[in-house]
């Protein structure tokens, strides 16, 4: 009996010695799935030069607004405009930022909350089309999930916009800002950042979240940089598992940073990665180790400038709102809507020498709303 | 269900391998040494000899980075809010109630404190006092609904926390709330260092302490233990078990409390779901704890050589660039390797026994 108990329980520390050779054999380097360029080589000056050159160029305050062409008819007032609201504290912004817009031309605006989830989503495009307002505006998420409703929505006469999704522009839905092509020079900024700041020879780990798909193309343009740019880099890539968000992200940073201690530069593909982050760094002693990302939150920017975050590309909420506005505008006034390949985000890196604020969160184009007032001919 | 893991657990003391293990004391009885080898039994530490295991198999996988001092750090400072949330499970599973809305107590004290930091002008101190009343209220409404209205403990803490979740959702609009106010003294209370180990370290180890004397050296906790391992033979007694289960669902809010408002300042910000991640980890630490040291019995060192266990192992393969899954695997796997363990001690699993759980845990 003794003997059975006794082999039971060497059975059970066995298991745990299995689980731990056989999880280590299996995924060795899978985390750090991603290419990357050997290190060690002399410094391409020409790449070095290159990126300091856009670290330059867009560490200045951008003044162009995405949208160009002005408006000649004259624009109608009392429409009735819906945004589904995808649950973030960056959508409710959004949702300040587009009331802004509509209550400068007398329009009035309906934000349906959702959390984000498909089921939330659907149900807030089914009372959209009991609602029937003039326009839509969605930000991050698929249409896939809405798909039914939105070609409804079209039947019905409903214009649609959004931002910051997959989503192409079809009959049914009007107008995309934000697109993947269009927001791929962050990962290029981003890249060109660590280039410039490490002297060209940076070893980089990219934090990305693939489950989000619009994250793709910022990923594409960092690597891609990173190839054209600096021959002497190495850069890998560690993916975040979505069930990791708000518990153990900073840790599986900590742990990859520690296992590779070449590694000085952490890229994140959104500064949502950066919650706990550099608190987590500094616990680890890992102070010589430099974060940059993209979407600073106000705690992202408090961070950068108390000197715990070194830099991060700013998201133009500001922006892209005003630029979803000003297609329903465009489609409201039969003005034909500028080509998506004509429109330029404007980008700005952030550090704490040009940090306009630390406390909240404002327009990367100064008088972003001025112009797009002068836009429309509204005063 | 309660009842049934009570009988798990508690079916792990008196067995013909302990009453050996007795013998062998009591031919020992005065000899140091005997004492010690029977503390550092398998059956009393066997997460010890996992743990063991752990750092020599790391030690040999990642040699670099894993036999290190910075690795003592990064285990306890990433686990340290983990530790608090089994802890905070701790007192209640002792007097034989779940306490399922921790984790929402936990959100709902991280956004609080940071609310009133945030939006409000309210000095630090105020807006920590007033989040942890609010644990306390959370925990006041539990017991009411546990103690005084005899739902099931499982049953009724998890609607209460869906009820926190609503109120969370209405007062942010499911929003975390991220301010630049809350850089500075609010993030400190998280962030600041001592010795190379956050703060929440050592609330944990304070409240670990705190817990360990009340629990093995006062009538209190003996108390606590007489009703979760026999409800009715406590009140039989005179042990008033109602007041023991009401006050232990206060006690769990508030070290939750605590643990919500240290992951708040950790993050920087009050999220409305942070404190959900940490359901079954915590669940997880205190299960397992309650395998350790005093075999049966949630205790409070034992839930902190849960955590730590568990933290090595997770913090070993993310050194050792593992996949991301690798982490809930292990934590699985030991689990139920140091569960099977217990289990060995017990008498063999019969019909009659497992009827006698099932009965248990109907009768909860």
């Amino acid at each position: 009996m003794q003997f059975y108990k006794r082999a039971r329980r060497l059975s059970a520390v066995t298991a745990v010695a299995a689980a731990l050779m056989l999880v280590a054999a299996c995924g060795s380097d899978d985390a750090a799935a991603g290419g990357g360029s050997g290190g060690g080589g002399k410094v391409d000056t020409k790449g070095l030069a290159e990126a300091k050159a856009l670290v330059k160029q867009y560490s200045v305050r951008p003044t162009e607004i995405p949208n160009k062409t002005p408006i000649t008819a004259e624009v109608p007032t009392g429409k009735k405009l819906a945004f589904i609201s995808c649950g973030t504290s960056n959508c409710t912004l959004e949702s300040d930022i587009i009331k802004s817009a509509t209550d400068q031309l007398g329009w009035t605006l309906e934000t349906i909350n959702t959390d984000g989830t498909p089921e939330k989503v659907k149900a807030a495009w089914q009372q959209v089309l009991r609602d029937k307002p003039d326009g839509v505006l969605y930000s991050a998420t698929d249409r896939a999930v809405f798909e039914p409703e939105l070609q409804e929505a079209s039947k019905a006469g409903i214009e649609v916009a959004a931002c910051c999704t997959l989503d192409k522009p079809d009959g049914a839905l009007d107008y995309v800002i934000g697109t993947p092509q269009q927001s791929a020079d962050v990962g290029k900024l981003i890249a060109a950042w660590v280039i410039a700041d490490s002297g060209g020879s940076a070893d980089s780990v990219y934090i990305d979240l693939s489950v989000f798909k619009i994250l793709g193309s910022v990923r594409d343009t960092y690597e891609q940089t990173m190839d054209d740019l600096c021959g002497d880099c190495s850069y890998d890539t560690l993916d975040i598992p979505i069930t990791s968000l708000g518990k153990d992200v900073p840790d599986k940073i900590v742990s990859y940073v520690r296992a590779h201690p070449d590694v000085k530069y952490v890229a994140l593909s959104t500064d949502g990665l950066s919650a706990g982050l550099p608190a987590a760094l500094k616990a680890a002693g890992l102070n010589d180790v430099k974060v940059i990302g993209e979407g600073p939150d106000e705690t992202t920017l408090a961070d950068i400038a108390g000197g715990q975050r070194a830099a991060s590309v700013a998201f133009p909420y500001y922006e892209e709102m005003y630029s979803m506005v000003d297609s329903m505008v465009r489609l409201f006034t039969g003005t034909p809507l500028e080509d998506s390949a004509d429109i330029a985000i404007p980008n700005w890196i952030l550090t704490a020498d040009n940090l306009p604020s630390s406390t909240e969160l404002f327009p990367l184009v100064e008088d972003v709303k001025e112009q797009y007032f002068a836009l429309w001919g509204v005063s | 269900m309660s009842a049934e893991v009570h009988e798990t657990l508690n079916e792990a003391a008196p067995d013909a391998d302990s009453l050996e293990a007795g013998r062998t004391a009591v031919s020992s009885e005065g000899h140091p040494a005997g004492l010690i080898l029977r503390a550092l039994s398998p059956k009393n530490v066997s997460a010890v000899y996992v743990l063991i295991l752990i750092i020599i198999v790391f030690s040999f996988w990642a040699p670099d980075t894993f036999p290190q001092f910075a690795t003592v750090r990064q285990v306890l400072n990433s686990n340290a809010v983990v530790g608090l949330a089994a802890l905070s499970l701790a007192i209640p599973l002792s007097a034989r109630v779940f306490d399922l809305s921790f984790a929402y107590t936990m959100s709902l004290t991280g956004v609080t404190t940071a609310h009133f930091v945030a939006s409000s002008n309210w000095p630090l101190p105020a807006a920590v006092a007033i989040a942890l009343g609010v644990a306390l209220l959370v925990g006041f409404i539990n017991a009411v609904v546990v103690v005084v209205m005899r739902v099931d403990s499982m049953i009724g803490t998890l609607a209460t926390g869906s009820i926190i979740s609503a109120f969370i959702t209405f007062v942010t609009g499911d929003t975390s709330i991220i301010s630049g106010k809350l850089y500075g003294g609010f993030s400190e209370i998280g962030q600041t260092t001592r010795f190379g180990f956050i703060l929440p370290v050592y609330y944990m180890l304070v409240v670990a302490l705190v817990l360990w004397v009340v629990l093995e050296y006062t009538p209190l906790g003996r108390r606590i233990y007489a009703t979760g391992f026999n409800t009715e033979a406590a009140r039989l007694s005179g042990i008033r078990t109602k007041r023991i289960q009401f006050c232990s669902l206060l006690a769990s809010a508030f070290i939750a409390g605590i643990a919500g408002i240290s992951l708040s300042s950790i993050l920087g910000s009050g999220s409305p779901t942070a404190g959900t991640a940490y359901l079954l980890p915590a669940f997880a630490a205190a299960f397992l704890g309650a395998t350790q040291i005093k075999a049966g019995r949630f205790n409070a060192w034992g839930t902190i050589l849960g955590v730590i266990t568990l933290g090595a192992g997770t913090t070993g393969l993310a050194l050792a660039t593992a996949p991301p899954w690798a982490g809930n695997m292990f934590t699985g796997v030991v689990l139920i390797a140091a569960l099977a363990v217990t289990t060995v001690q017990r008498k063999p699993s019969t019909g009659a026994s497992l009827l006698s759980r099932l009965r248990g845990a109907k009768g909860s």
